[in-house]
């Protein structure tokens, strides 16, 4: 033989029996199993993106509303007022003896311990009798 | 009659008709794919393993392919990249060093081997063939066996045409010189 083409081109090799009917059923097993498989990913997938917007959501939410239950709102809305009353009540009485020029009618509460006026217009009065005996 | 390539991708490319467009391929190019691979490892086992592995490829990426070449040429340069894979790892794993050494477990293997039929003319034409450096058996089975231009090779290899003719050329050649010594 010289040449490549003095030789009949023919394909040598066998294959078992029936091995090409197996091989696609081999195959399309494989297929299907992977198919399952990706299925599943998708599942894992999905599902862990659902609870890690569900953890979020609920992180967010007690980031907002701490531990604001409206029971503890009203509490606080409570002692809110009751400090404010006091300071109504107490600071302002004597805030009004450093500050004799302010009118309280201005400030708008309804529940003023007027009594301080009085006791104001009495510590002038006795301000001015003393006054009055001083020898100019 | 087979379906053509054009339906296959069209039955493929929707998720109701997705098996059956592979199932199409599967039947139409099993062949093709099974007798270019075994070219290449020479061993049924072997042929079938990656096979399997090449068909399992192609589901994995039909929807990737972009109709560059042609499916059969798309499917083959799949078989050869495989093939080629293949061997480099089993030439390490049977720690064959030098040529002389492959060429002795080529010529044990081919004289061995349960499915191959044929004269001893065909025989030694395998030897001579598997003798031969992987890329360039490649380039000379398709040239020789599938008859494919080398147009359509080029997009197997990436190479010039040009480069590919001589490395066929070569191929010729070796085949040729180790015929001639029998």
């Amino acid at each position: 033989m010289n040449s490549l083409e003095e030789l009949k081109k023919e394909n040598p090799f066998t294959v078992p029996e029936g091995y090409f009917e197996q091989l696609e059923k081999n195959v399309m097993s494989q297929v299907a199993r992977h198919k399952k498989l990706v299925l599943r990913r998708k599942i894992i997938t999905y599902s862990a993106a659902v609870a890690a917007v569900a953890v979020l959501l609920i992180s967010v939410n007690g980031f907002i509303f701490k531990s604001e239950t409206p029971a503890e709102n009203l509490a606080q809305v409570e002692t809110t007022t009751d400090k404010l009353l006091a300071v109504d009540n107490g600071n302002l009485s004597a805030l009004s003896g450093q500050y004799p020029e302010v009118n309280l009618d201005m400030v708008g509460f309804d529940n003023v311990d007027y009594q301080i006026l009085d006791f104001y217009d009495d510590e002038m009065s006795d301000f001015y009798d003393e006054m009055s005996d001083v020898e100019l | 009659m087979p379906a053509t390539d054009q339906e296959i991708i069209e039955l493929f490319g929707q998720d109701k008709t997705k098996e059956k467009g592979f199932n199409l391929l599967v039947e139409k190019y099993k062949q093709d794919i099974y007798f270019n691979i075994r070219r290449l490892v020479f061993s049924h086992e072997d042929a079938n393993d990656i096979s399997q592995n090449v068909l399992i490829k192609i589901w994995k990426h039909l929807d990737q392919y972009r109709g560059e070449a042609g499916l059969k040429t798309w499917i083959i340069k799949i078989c050869v990249n495989e093939s080629l894979t293949f061997l480099e790892r089993k030439k390490k794993m049977l720690n064959i060093i030098d040529e002389e050494g492959y060429n002795d477990y080529v010529t044990k293997t081919v004289a061995e081997d349960r499915f191959l039929s044929g004269d001893k003319i065909q025989h030694l034409l395998q030897e001579a063939i598997q003798r031969l450096p992987e890329k360039q058996r490649a380039v000379f089975t398709l040239r020789y066996y599938e008859e494919m231009p080398y147009e359509e090779m080029a997009k197997i290899f990436g190479g010039s045409e040009g480069g590919l003719k001589a490395s066929y050329h070569f191929a010729v050649k070796k085949v040729e010189e180790f015929l001639l010594q029998y």
